[in-house]
């Protein structure tokens, strides 16, 4: 039987096609999924390859834990989340979010031009992202692109949610450092 | 940074994708499929370890104690009325009436009836026989119970009854000697193995097909061609050539009537399939080799025994899954392999009769030629695809305890 899924107003019949262990809804739904959650993992790990075992296993646990997701809200932020679980899981293990803790402050507060971030293409943004320590990256990444609170990212990441805050405002320092540094460059 | 900058990291970032190396996906197709062939290990296991454990509850019952049990429950109730034998240590102990003594004692003094040789003794004041059973003790196996009085002159009178006791006892054992003890040695396994009625069956088998189609090779030859070269495109196929199927297992079996026993195992089947075919210009040899592994439950029934042989019938179903299709693919130039996941179950039916020739009372050597229908050939091409009814004849050694 040929299949052909377009993704958009099928997910339902993808998602269940997936669930009978289906290869070919499988990779459909890889292909569908995979570059912005290879994206999502590059934003929290920059290490390319250590970012790539990590959307793999995100996605063994996503195939694996499919028959949890009961409909309720959007499929991709379902899967989103397994896949900022995994990062976050990586970074624990490897002990970067205990280091990012002791970083040293950021510097003071710099004027910038506020209109740089429009100018910036998305491929920038991740760059200037990527560069970021992690912990400033960790909590920026969950608070300023995924929309988690900070009860959340501080039940998320086992911290306070001050010490959310605090790593919030560090991050967005050091970022109006780096785009007043790329204003002068550019 | 103000919420607006915030919301155009977000709109950027949010839905931006990176391309992913094209090596991810078949990395994470081989994890998921040794993850499922894990599960499905642990589920045989499973299977197997349930049907192990409720083979084991059922046969740690000692059937020939309950058989034993229940004819001595027989024999005391066909028993003459004088008689008492208890098969525990029995001590005699005086108790004036009225005394207080445990309920057990006068409830076992209730169930014995007192021997007549009571009769006519001089009692000085009634007195009530009590029996104790004492189970812990060895050295007196059968005990008479006789009436006793507290005087020296039913002391006396004791004694007599003891001696007339022996002799009772003695007519008891002769008894019991010719009259019941053959009819025990009847429930009692004989030496041929009678009795025996659980089993471990390991076996083999070959399933001889002869038939053989194109469509099988077209559909074999682009499934292994695509495993090579997705651009690649079969030309001309031959027919198919089909190896016999080949069978192994091991299953238990246990009675479940008088002349039947269920059998239940675990089964692992191979089909191997040859065939030459024409790829952009190219002849190529191709082999597919399919695994499954299932699980049989059949129905034995026992039609007749003559000396050592036993004839039997038996009818059952199985349920399979493939495990791996495996294809090689070679030409003069080139060769390959690669292997696919076998997606869904494969049901069958069998019937068929067997004949066993015990040379041991506890082990035998079985042929059982089967008939093996199965309801949903289409899942993988193979020799059952062409073939749904096929004839199995199967080997084995059936071990009996």
């Amino acid at each position: 039987m040929v299949v052909s899924w377009t993704v958009e107003g099928n997910e339902a019949e993808l998602i269940a096609q997936c669930l009978k262990n289906d290869a070919l809804a499988q990779k459909h739904m890889y292909e569908w999924l995979a570059p912005r959650m290879h994206a999502l993992c590059l934003r929290y790990i920059a290490d390319r390859e250590a970012a790539r075992d990590v959307l793999h296993d995100g996605f063994i646990t996503l195939f694996s834990k499919l028959d949890t997701y009961k409909g309720e809200g959007s499929f991709e932020g379902w899967a989103r989340r397994i896949f900022i679980t995994a990062s976050l899981m990586y970074l624990r293990k490897n002990d970067i979010l205990k280091h990012a803790d002791q970083l040293e402050e950021a510097g003071e507060q710099v004027p910038y031009d506020s209109g740089i971030v429009e100018q910036m293409d998305a491929r920038m943004l991740m760059d200037l992202v990527q560069e970021m320590p992690a912990g400033f990256r960790t909590v920026f990444n969950m608070y300023a692109v995924e929309g988690y609170s900070h009860q959340e990212i501080a039940q998320e990441l086992g911290i306070t949610e001050g010490g959310s805050r605090s790593q919030l405002s560090r991050a967005k320092i050091w970022l109006k450092e780096k785009l007043k540094e790329y204003n002068i460059d550019g | 940074m103000a919420k607006r900058e915030f919301d155009e990291i977000k709109e950027k970032l949010y839905d931006h994708e990176v391309p992913v190396d094209a090596e991810l996906w078949p990395d994470i197709q081989d994890s998921l499929r040794r993850r499922r062939i894990r599960k499905l290990f642990c589920r045989v296991l499973s299977s197997a370890a349930v049907i192990a454990a409720i083979f084991l509850a059922i046969t740690s019952v000692d059937m020939r104690k309950v058989r034993d049990l229940e004819y001595f429950a027989q024999m005391i109730s066909s028993m003459p009325v004088q008689t008492a034998v208890v098969e525990s240590n029995v001590q005699r102990e005086i108790i004036p009436l009225g005394q207080d003594h445990p309920q057990e004692m006068t409830d076992t003094c209730e169930d014995i009836p007192l021997p007549s040789r009571t009769a006519g003794l001089p009692m000085q004041e009634p007195y009530e026989t009590s029996v104790k059973v004492l189970d812990g003790r060895s050295d007196a196996e059968e005990m008479p119970v006789a009436a006793v009085a507290k005087t020296d002159a039913v002391a006396e009178a004791v004694s007599v009854a003891d001696e007339e006791d022996d002799a009772l006892s003695q007519q008891v054992n002769a008894t019991v000697g010719e009259e019941y003890y053959d009819d025990w040695t009847e429930l009692l396994p004989d030496e041929k193995g009678k009795g025996k009625r659980y089993a471990m069956a390991f076996n083999g088998g070959l399933m001889p097909g002869s038939s053989a189609s194109v469509d099988g090779s077209r559909i074999m030859a682009a499934s292994a061609a695509n495993g090579v070269h997705h651009g690649y495109m079969v030309e001309q196929v031959s027919d198919t050539e089909y190896s016999l199927p080949l069978n192994l297992g091991v299953q238990l079996q246990f009675p479940i009537g008088e002349k039947l026993s269920l059998g239940a195992g675990v089964s692992y089947t191979m089909l191997r399939s040859k065939f030459d075919c024409l790829v952009n210009k190219v002849r190529y040899n191709g082999q597919q080799t399919l695994h499954y592994i299932g699980i049989p439950v059949n129905v034995y029934g026992m039609v007749a025994q003559r000396e050592n042989f036993i004839f039997y019938i038996n009818g059952g179903a199985m349920i399979e899954k493939g495990l791996r299709a495996k294809y090689k693919f070679s030409s003069y130039k080139d060769s390959h392999c690669h292997s696919t996941e076998i997606d869904g179950l494969q049901f069958s039916i069998n019937a068929g009769l067997g004949v066993e020739y015990k040379f041991a009372d506890y082990m035998g050597l079985y042929f059982e030629p089967n008939i093996i229908y199965f309801t949903n050939s289409d899942v993988q091409y193979s020799i059952r695809t062409d073939q749904p009814l096929q004839i199995k004849a199967e080997l084995g050694c059936r071990f009996h305890f």
